[in-house]
């Protein structure tokens, strides 16, 4: 894995041939911004539905092992 | 001819016309399923029973004379990086394993109210990153045209689904070229939209500013019926364009006279296989003979397409699959054993006193990541997640994600200045046909340099299609890429559609029935 992470950066490389100071970079296809929608409450996942995939819960929350504490 | 042979168009004016019924349709396409899906592994799911519930359901709305949508009944299969409510949605990883979405993807939702009769999950490579579906986490699928070759990748199932005649239309999603590359190494057509063109809600995300879903078919017609379908403004996806959707099976015969067509002579080096060239030249005068207008042109960053995409799309993966954690739903390490282990290494910590280590220790929750992580995901996801983190890290943002970005620019201006020039860009889709399994496993480089034509339509944000032109003389299928302006689907899909008048390359068939892979020499003489 290190190896062909490696190889792989190292191919990277290449963009530095590039001289793109004067260049805005494009991080979007897309150039819009601002995409709001109305601020109005909408009903939004079930709770039931919303715990349905937890690996572990106790019906109202996700339970995972205590952050505070001993471990 | 049988059912699974017709193409959509034909099968859907045969159902309007009653002449057929959804259900049996479906069983045709179902039976198929059933013969070869055990030796060519295009789906991950197949709920029959549900398919045929809902051709019931549309052949009484038929019956009544009730009004029934667009696809009435057409099997459609469904690449599984696309939710689909109550269904399995595996991404082909194991961190989603059992997982089912609690809610349909909008182009989900779309191909039921259009009445499509959803006849399965198809295999891909895992979250998407992967060029020969190689990477999914279940089972390899093969090529239908040589069982020991890859389908190409990401979408390769939903590619193998319909070069097989299991199903007539299927759906995958394309973020460096997987629905093209997989559509031109199984000999048929697929097409990535403009970015924007169709919705992303309830796509699983791999790189958010380069994913699209796309159709795949055997014509250019049945594409362009599916996209009609699938294409269209949502709100619930920030990225969707409002912009009306052609009727684009209305368009398909828009004349090609006088269409300017542009060759990349970037993309015409030594990298490029002499068969593949020949079968793209021979497609450009296919071309002309319509009326086109071929000339060279330059895409003179083209060769830094391929680095530019390995560091974007990583950095996109790196942000959308931290949401992976075990916490909240798919794959979560075995707590109690993990929470053991990490007890025994803080005894043997405090044992030795090594204060530094015990300080450094992952906490419980921590450990939960790391080890959901680290089990939950294969190889070329990690690859990618790692690689992604470094580029987006303090101290190399600049000189790898930002450089990136910038020549990703770079990149989009070049394709602004040829289509100036152009109207449609054409090339190869691939630099070879279909590789063996197990080929570029070891080398992810090469791997990737195997996208060097495909990815640059993503980074510009522009569609693209892949139109089968050809085959090798081992019988491996070669695919033509065509690319336009954004927005500009319906030039692409006359194109296509008129090519394929003039040419038969579509309608071939692989000789699934007698061919088996590696096996003894009863079945070599169907073989190329």
């Amino acid at each position: 894995m290190t190896v062909q992470l490696g190889a792989i950066l190292q191919y990277m490389d290449l963009l530095a041939e590039l001289n793109t100071d004067q260049v805005e970079p494009l991080a979007h296809p897309l150039e819009i911004t601002n995409v709001f929608r109305a601020d109005e409450v909408r009903p939004s996942l079930a709770r039931q539905a919303a715990l349905a995939n937890a690996p572990h819960h106790d019906e109202e929350c996700y339970l995972v092992p205590a952050v505070l504490g001993e471990a | 001819m049988s059912l699974w042979e017709a193409t959509a168009t034909e099968l859907l004016a045969r159902l309007d016309a009653g002449e057929l019924s959804s259900v049996a349709v479906t069983e045709a396409f179902l039976r198929r399923i059933q013969a070869l899906d055990g030796r060519v592994g295009a789906f991950l799911h197949v709920d029959a029973q549900a398919a045929l519930a809902q051709a019931e359901e549309i052949g009484r709305k038929r019956r009544a004379r009730h009004p029934v949508g667009r696809l009435g009944g057409l099997p459609v299969a469904v690449k599984d990086v696309l939710c689909v409510r109550g269904e399995p949605t595996t991404c082909a990883s194991r961190m989603l394993a059992g997982f089912r979405p609690p809610y349909d993807a909008t182009v989900v939702s779309r191909l039921k109210a259009a009445d499509a009769v959803l006849v399965g999950k198809t295999n891909m490579d895992e979250f998407a990153m992967g060029g020969s579906t190689e990477n999914s986490a279940f089972q390899a699928t093969r090529n239908p045209w040589n069982l020991d070759r890859v389908p190409g990748g990401s979408s390769g199932g939903a590619a193998a689904c319909v070069a097989a005649g299991m199903a007539p239309l299927s759906v995958g999603s394309d973020t460096g070229g997987s629905v093209r590359q997989p559509a031109a190494l199984c000999g048929v057509t697929g097409l990535k939209p403009t970015y924007g063109r169709v919705s992303r809600y309830g796509l699983v995300a791999f790189a958010s500013s380069l994913d699209q879903v796309g159709p795949l078919a055997r014509t250019a017609q049945d594409a362009a019926l599916l996209l009609e379908v699938l294409a269209g403004y949502d709100p619930a996806d920030s990225t969707s364009v409002n912009r009306p959707v052609p009727p684009y099976t209305k368009e398909l015969d828009r004349p090609l006279r006088d269409l300017r067509i542009g060759l990349v002579r970037e993309h015409f080096d030594a990298g490029l296989d002499g068969q593949v060239e020949a079968a793209i030249r021979q497609a450009v005068r296919v071309l002309e003979s319509l009326g086109a207008a071929c000339t060279w042109i330059s895409l003179p960053h083209s060769k830094y397409a391929v680095a530019t995409y390995y560091l974007i799309a990583p950095s996109e993966a790196s942000s959308n699959l931290a949401r992976y954690d075990g916490v909240h739903f798919g794959y979560r390490t075995d707590q109690r054993a993990m929470l053991a282990e990490l007890e025994a290494e803080r005894r043997r910590l405090e044992q030795t006193g090594d204060q530094a280590a015990l300080d450094a220790l992952d906490s419980a929750l921590v450990r939960l990541y790391r080890k959901t992580r680290s089990e939950g995901f294969g190889p070329e996801v990690k690859r990618r997640i790692m690689l992604g983190t470094y580029a987006l890290s303090a101290g190399y943002y600049d000189a790898y994600y930002l450089k990136a970005l910038k020549v990703r620019r770079l990149i989009r201006e070049d394709y602004d200045h040829a289509f100036a020039q152009v109207d449609l860009i054409a090339g190869p889709v691939t630099p070879t046909a279909a590789f063996p399994l197990g080929a570029k496993v070891h080398d992810p480089l090469a791997m990737y340099l195997f996208d060097l034509y495909t990815v640059g339509t993503n980074l510009a944000g522009i569609p693209g299609i892949s139109v089968p032109c050809g085959f090798t003389r081992d019988g491996l299928p070669i695919g033509l890429h065509l690319q336009a302006p954004a927005f500009e689907e319906s030039r692409l899909l006359a194109a296509a559609h008129q090519f394929q008048q003039a040419t038969d390359w579509h309608t071939r068939r692989p000789a699934l029935e007698q061919l088996h892979a590696g096996g003894p020499a009863a079945g070599d003489a169907m073989q190329g």
